[in-house]
């Protein structure tokens, strides 16, 4: 029965499938006479316009032929279910749909060059599929397209009132969920399977079709779309809440979830760090507790800058166009609010993007870096612009940084002298880092200084490199010619540069400084160094050979220095005093994933690894170890 | 005799308009159950509840002792329906709807529909759309017969059809349907037809069956009495059964059912100076109680 149904189906629609043909024809014609903008032409044309019209017209034409030719009293005379009948016609028309997805997609295969075209091809669909995806997104938003309008069409004999009422419905549904998950999202959570709820919305109108069929009298229009109406309400209200359980599952904050941190700071004594789903929380070591600070942070990306008691971050506020502003709170969470708006036309940041942001150490003033592109002639120019305002957004500067192009450049420091800002302009290519440096703003002046050229920028250099006098930075710097590497302390308020150490090249890695600023532990691939800044001395203090890079702090009271290291195949935390003697080795009880950041508070060791549920705690004294999360 | 099609209590409205009002019925197996009725009476829409094409309002209709309940259409692969005008996919070929149709039937004897399309002349290669309507009526009898049903429901199937394939239904094909043990459901507003070949006598009016019984017994039972009396027709002539009843002078015409011996005594007490006392057609046996 399916297979003379489905006959039956595919000899009704031919015309529809020919016509797909015909222009995927004209797409390989195109493509084979090397006209690229003509082939992209008509492949953006078949893919935007002609297949989610085929889709609506082959989808409201779903019950055409029983109306037309009346036929359906012939039909549901017939010794089937109604509801079979329904799925029989639609997986048969559907299957016309596919094969013209399957044919366009071999087409792309076999012909390399038009591949090559349709990667560029780069639509931004509405705000519900999400970021930008793959092309593989035709094909949903079609069949989304064809199940709707099929499912009106058992409703009505005008054809062309179906089509129209399916876009009509199609694109208010879309609207009513991008709109729904901005509420979700105002209301703190991450939305991140947006398409879900178009899929759901499709079912729901296809089982009020379905019911429709089963219990209505198909010859009574008014009682048909009344009883098909009251289903999909309750359906589509079903998809709502099943969207929203989805959607917010896992979201529900809870102190003994399982984090991923992106970014973290020390602070007080506390633990401050990120999770790509709770945004920023904060783990107090004293209590054992975890808490997010804020709701409004949960979307927050990147880092944060913490100072004085207040907290600087980034907060995206579209998915689809990737905008982000930039929000301030108190480091309890209190009193979070935007510090620049960039969603209105006549805003000053509309369409920039935040890229680095620091606030003054008094946390009175806040520094940013956004970027925006510019047409210069025929070319577009990334422009980099530096601001700074007071918190409570009053007098705000700009001044555009001069960054040569595939540079980035990023705030590492506002000093509390002067007034003046640190940051590093770096390539933004890997390969090209060694071209990097280290430049000091002139926040009156607006002038700009390079102090350090030639530096390498490791990934974590934000971290340990302050001197606690805030006065230097210490940096790697590689010199072109030579496969040397040094560490070069800069004396931010002489601007010298000292450099305090030479080695191999990609040695060196990771520094901590001492809590009193007296001295700064740094690695050398498997060893563990020590310089001396007052007797400029530079000494080994690793007495064994380590098995990998190891991780290392201090205790905020200095008088403890923790070095994680590996021996005889196990990991061990190292405690030293503050003379870099061996007090006490403790096992670690745990298998860490990944690499191991250990981080010092006053009698208690943080050990996080990478990925998700890796952050214990162990006391020094009494060497107990407890799961954080 | 066991019941095939029994309906019990049917109620159906088209919004304000009840059209059947506690509508009851019984099809006896092997029996041909002419249901009469005017234009609008209802008969399609009993019909079309009956094979599950609209849902009912209230009631029951029971196939073979089992519940039918719409939408569940199992028994339909055991009875055959011609609606008043067969209308198929116009696209179609005849071959094609045949092959089509034969899906649905696990009983589909193609042997036979072959058989009906060389009896009715009907090439197999001609597109349905370009069909007359009377060969669509043809169409209509060879998709329901070939199907081999033990319940045919015929929705006045011969209002569109040309006089000699109209007589070679009613009186070969009805038979030779009847010799297979089909019983048939007749709805047919062309009343003369049904005359010889139905067992069973319904008429719908009104939304219900206001006569249902064997077509004989009718027969014997409904009668047309005509009276002539000296002087006036008497005012007021009460007497149990009358149907209808026109006067003219002394001379007064009834339509009597039941017909009986005590209905008998009770015209003679009046004193008519003649009384004659006819059978009726179908015919007039149908206008008579739908007047």
């Amino acid at each position: 029965m399916f297979a003379k149904i489905f006959i039956k189906e595919w000899r009704e629609n031919i015309t529809i499938f020919s016509l797909a043909v015909l222009m995927m024809t004209a797409t390989v014609i195109l493509s084979l006479t090397s006209k690229e903008e003509m082939t992209l032409y008509s492949s953006e044309m078949f893919l935007l316009l002609f297949l989610p019209l085929a889709a609506l017209l082959l989808g409201s034409g779903g019950f055409y032929t029983e109306f037309k030719d009346n036929a359906w009293v012939y039909l549901f005379s017939r010794p089937v279910k109604k509801e079979l009948l329904w799925i029989f016609k639609y997986v048969s028309q559907l299957s016309v749909l596919l094969v013209i997805f399957v044919i366009f997609y071999l087409v792309r295969r076999i012909l390399p060059g038009l591949d090559k075209i349709l990667q560029d091809l780069d639509i931004n669909y509405p705000e519900a599929f999400g970021e930008r995806f793959s092309i593989s997104v035709y094909v949903v938003i079609p069949i989304i397209a064809f199940t709707i309008a099929f499912s009106l069409s058992l409703l009505y004999d005008k054809q062309f009132i179906i089509f129209f009422v399916s876009i009509l419905l199609g694109t208010g549904l879309l609207y009513i969920s991008q709109n729904y998950l901005y509420f979700l999202w105002e209301r703190g959570f991450r939305v991140r399977s947006e398409g879900i709820l178009s899929v759901l919305f499709a079912l729901s109108f296809a089982f009020a079709s379905i019911l429709t069929l089963a219990k209505s009298d198909f010859s009574q229009v008014g009682k048909k779309i009344f009883r098909f109406s009251a289903y999909a309400l309750i359906l589509l209200i079903i998809s709502f809440l099943i969207s929203t359980v989805w959607v917010t599952r896992g979201q529900i904050f809870s102190s003994s979830s399982s984090f991923s941190i992106w970014h973290y700071q020390v602070h007080q004594g506390k633990f401050y760090f990120q999770d790509f789903r709770q945004g920023i929380l904060l783990y107090d070591p004293d209590q054992e507790k975890i808490q997010r600070l804020n709701r409004k942070s949960r979307f927050s990306f990147g880092s944060f800058s913490l100072r004085a008691g207040k907290i600087v971050f980034l907060q995206i506020r579209s998915m689809r166009q990737w905008t982000q502003d930039l929000w301030i709170m108190n480091t309890d969470g209190t009193g979070a609010r935007p510090l620049v708006e960039s969603s209105k036309e006549d805003s000053l940041f509309y369409k920039k993007r935040t890229r680095s942001f620091i606030l003054s150490h008094d946390a009175d003033r806040v520094a940013f870096i956004t970027t925006h592109s510019e047409k210069e002639g025929e070319k577009s120019v990334w422009i980099q612009t530096l601001w700074q305002m007071n918190t409570d957004g009053t007098r705000l500067k700009s001044q555009i940084l001069d960054v040569p192009e595939s540079h980035g450049a990023d705030l590492i420091f506002w000093p509390s002298f002067g007034n003046s800002l640190v940051l590093v302009v770096h390539s933004v290519s890997l390969a090209r880092q060694k071209s990097s440096q280290v430049r000091m703003i002139d926040l009156d002046e607006g002038t700009s200084q390079v102090l350090l050229k030639n530096i390498v920028v490791p990934h974590f250099w934000r971290f340990g490199h302050l001197h606690p006098s805030q006065e230097y930075l210490i940096f790697r710097m590689r010199e072109d010619e030579e496969n040397k590497e040094s560490l070069a302390l800069l004396n931010l308020k002489t601007k010298e540069t000292t450099e305090l150490f030479s080695a191999d090249l990609l040695k060196l890695w990771s520094g901590k400084w001492s809590p009193d600023g007296s001295k700064i532990a740094f690695s050398r691939g498997r060893e563990l160094w020590i310089y001396d800044l007052e007797e400029k001395k530079v000494e080994k203090i690793s007495q064994r050979n380590y098995e990998y890079e190891i991780g290392f702090d201090w205790t905020s009271d200095g008088q403890k220095f923790i070095l994680l290291a590996p021996i005889d195949g196990e990991n061990q935390l190292i405690v030293m005093d503050s003379n870099f003697q061996e007090i006490k080795s403790i096992k670690i009880p745990i298998q860490f994933m990944g690499t191991i950041t250990v981080r010092g508070l006053e009698n208690v060791a943080i050990l996080k690894g990478t990925g998700k549920g890796r952050f214990w705690r162990v006391d020094l004294e009494t060497e107990e170890w407890k799961k954080v999360f | 005799m066991a019941e095939i099609l029994q309906v019990n209590n049917l109620f159906k409205s088209f919004g304000r308009k009840q059209v059947l009002k506690d509508f009851n019925m019984s099809l006896e197996e092997g029996k041909v159950y002419g249901l009469l009725g005017k234009n609008g009476e209802g008969k399609t829409t009993l019909i079309r509840m009956v094979m599950g094409i609209i849902p009912i309002d209230k009631g029951k209709i029971h196939y073979k002792g089992k519940k039918i309940k719409f939408n569940h259409p199992c028994y339909k692969k055991e009875v055959g329906y011609i609606p008043e005008e067969s209308i198929f996919f116009g696209w179609m070929t005849i071959n094609e709807l045949m092959s089509f149709n034969s899906s649905f039937y696990p009983k589909w004897n193609a042997h036979k529909a072959k058989e009906y399309l060389d009896r009715f002349d009907l090439d197999g290669k001609i597109r349905i759309k370009n069909l007359s309507r009377g060969m669509k009526l043809k169409l209509g009898l060879i998709v329901a017969l070939a199907a081999e049903p033990e319940l045919l429901i015929l929705d006045d199937p011969t209002s569109g059809m040309d006089v000699p394939t109209r007589h070679d239904f009613l009186k070969g094909l009805i038979q030779e349907i009847l010799e297979q043990g089909t019983t048939i459901l007749f709805s047919s507003h062309l009343v003369h037809e049904l005359e010889g070949i139905i067992d069973h006598l319904g008429i719908l009016h009104s939304g219900k069956l206001i006569l249902e019984e064997n077509f004989e017994q009718v027969k014997n039972k409904v009668k047309k009495v005509h009276l002539v009396f000296d002087g006036s027709v008497p005012e007021g002539i009460d007497i149990e059964g009358i149907l209808t009843k026109q006067t003219d002078g002394n001379k007064c015409d009834l339509g009597i059912y039941p017909w009986n011996d005590e209905v008998k005594t009770n015209l003679e007490t009046l004193h008519p100076t003649k009384m004659d006392v006819e059978s009726m057609t179908l015919e007039e046996i149908f206008v008579h109680f739908v007047s």
